[in-house]
């Protein structure tokens, strides 16, 4: 499985994490990214993953905001008793 | 173009230092001696020969006075100050022999002058106007800080290239230890970062220590800048040696150049995403890979557990259904495939629940409960410190079965039934 490539710059000696590896976790985030599933081509950068990878992380984001504004919103409505509202509490957190 | 430099014995080929000028703004192709002296204007590496010297102090004579008119558009009362000092000083280097004396004028003045600020930039202005050969490569180096105030960052930092090359060791170091005392320490960046290169390179001195500092806090601007010299540097070698070789050096060369690039390209990117990362403080690549893996299957299990509880909650709600759930839908659709599950079975939720009795939708809270605590009490995955919910994946998607299985199994709902929770409902 070790890809010995013959260039100076791998870093292969001191932290051993080879460009297999990284290969290997690229593939892996590329797997847990939504468009993936639907277009899976291997030659596909590291670099757009990375890229895709960000812009999902921040598109989760702004949805987690958007979430917890209308749970609190819901929260507010609703009596504080309920079963219903301890739970948007838990999500809440 | 010669006008301003009259007592200069050019060659024929005035011509090119026209062009050699904006070309130091701009890539620019030009005449048989341009190749030649290209490397000098270019940015990053240069590789000038001796015998490019001459044409060299024209092109930055004519530089001067277009310097100077920039910096009289800045407004700035150096340039008064340049021009009476232009003339007193603009005759004297001219030739080789006087080079090396007037370095080493140059250099005196320069140590002299190095708490005056301003008008120390104006002084370095005039040298560079003037330099005969490695004379005005010295000089040009330091003007490389007023010279990145005029927007001469490319010009300024190959100058400083070049100077490198053929400066004195001690000039160089004295030169450089001036530069870093001017208040234009902030506006310089590549300047500063060509500048330091070569004194650090070229001189022991004092001043190429500080520089060597700045060096590696602007190294990936110079790297930039030397990327696109080495290009320069290598159609230059190319040319003049000419053959079978220099391709072959030329095409390793750019493969280098372009696999360096895309690995900055990657290291950014890598950074971004370091960032995103709450509470990421590793910094080898493999490590911090995993754990936006990780951060991303957390983040998206939250997601879906908010639409879903937020689904229920407002179904819940005496006043009946609200717009989430057909939002829901339409937001799974362009989200996580789980989610996508989710939302569907939310949204087929929403129509049953509906119809369901008040005892069914607490049960189905309850059993939201439960998975909840049941995750929590699984703290199994690392996904769990980003966010209070311990998630499980098998154990969100057991839930999602048994939450909406007991509802199915009471309604007969059938769109319910059409996605995969479908099999565990039983």
């Amino acid at each position: 499985m070790s890809s010995r490539r013959p260039r100076s710059w791998q870093s292969s000696s001191a932290s051993r994490i080879t460009d297999e590896q990284i290969n290997d976790l690229v593939s892996k985030l590329q797997a847990v990214l939504p468009e993936a599933r639907i277009r899976r081509s291997d030659r596909v950068s590291a670099a757009k993953v990375l890229q895709e990878t960000c812009n999902y992380i921040r598109s989760l984001h702004r949805e987690v905001d958007d979430l917890s504004e209308r749970l609190s919103e819901l929260l507010a409505s609703t009596e504080s008793s309920s079963a219903q509202a301890a739970v948007i509490r838990s999500l809440l957190m | 173009m010669n006008q301003y430099v009259p007592d200069w014995n050019l060659e024929a080929d005035t011509t090119d230092f026209g062009g050699i000028l904006p070309m130091a703004n701009q890539k620019n192709p030009m005449g048989p001696d341009s190749e030649l002296e290209e490397p000098l204007w270019r940015d990053g590496l240069v590789v000038m020969h001796g015998q490019h010297h001459p044409r060299a102090s024209p092109t930055i004579a004519k530089l001067e006075p277009e310097q100077r008119q920039r910096e009289q558009s800045l407004g700035r009362s150096i340039s008064s100050i340049q021009d009476d000092a232009t003339a007193s000083w603009y005759p004297s280097p001219l030739h080789d022999s006087l080079e090396k004396e007037f370095c080493s004028e140059f250099f005196s003045e320069m140590a002299g002058i190095d708490g005056l600020g301003p008008s120390n930039m104006s002084t370095i202005d005039r040298y560079v106007g003037f330099g005969e050969t490695s004379a005005s490569n010295v000089l040009t180096a330091p003007r490389n800080s007023t010279l990145h105030l005029q927007e001469n960052n490319t010009m300024s930092s190959s100058i400083c290239e070049k100077s490198q090359l053929h400066a004195q060791g001690d000039a160089a170091g004295v030169a450089g230890a001036s530069v870093p005392k001017h208040a234009f320490e902030t506006a310089l960046t590549s300047s500063s970062g060509g500048a330091c290169f070569s004194f650090g390179r070229t001189g022991d001195q004092g001043g190429s220590s500080q520089c060597q500092k700045r060096k590696q806090r602007d190294v990936q601007v110079a790297e930039y800048q030397s990327e696109e010299a080495e290009f320069e540097s290598i159609e230059a070698k190319k040319a003049a040696q000419g053959s079978i070789s220099t391709r072959r050096t030329r095409a390793a060369e750019v493969h280098n150049l372009s696999e360096r690039r895309r690995r900055d390209r990657i290291n950014e990117k890598m950074k971004a995403l370091q960032e995103l990362i709450p509470h990421c403080n590793k910094t080898d690549k493999a490590s911090m890979l995993d754990e936006a893996i990780e951060y991303l299957k957390s983040l998206q299990l939250q997601v879906q557990m908010m639409w879903m509880g937020g689904s229920m909650a407002q179904m819940m709600l005496p006043g009946g259904q609200q717009s989430m759930p057909g939002m829901a839908v339409g937001v799974g659709h362009a989200c996580v495939p789980l989610m996508h599950h989710a939302l569907q079975s939310s949204s087929t939720t929403s129509q049953t629940l509906s119809c369901t009795s008040p005892a069914l939708q607490a049960a189905m809270f309850r059993n939201l409960m439960q998975s909840v605590h049941l995750q929590e009490s699984h703290a199994s995955s690392s996904s769990s410190s980003y966010l209070g919910l311990h998630h499980v994946q098998p154990h969100f998607q057991a839930m999602n079965r048994y939450a909406f299985g007991s509802h199915m199994l009471q309604q007969n709902h059938p769109t319910a039934c059409e996605n995969t929770h479908k099999s565990g409902s039983g």
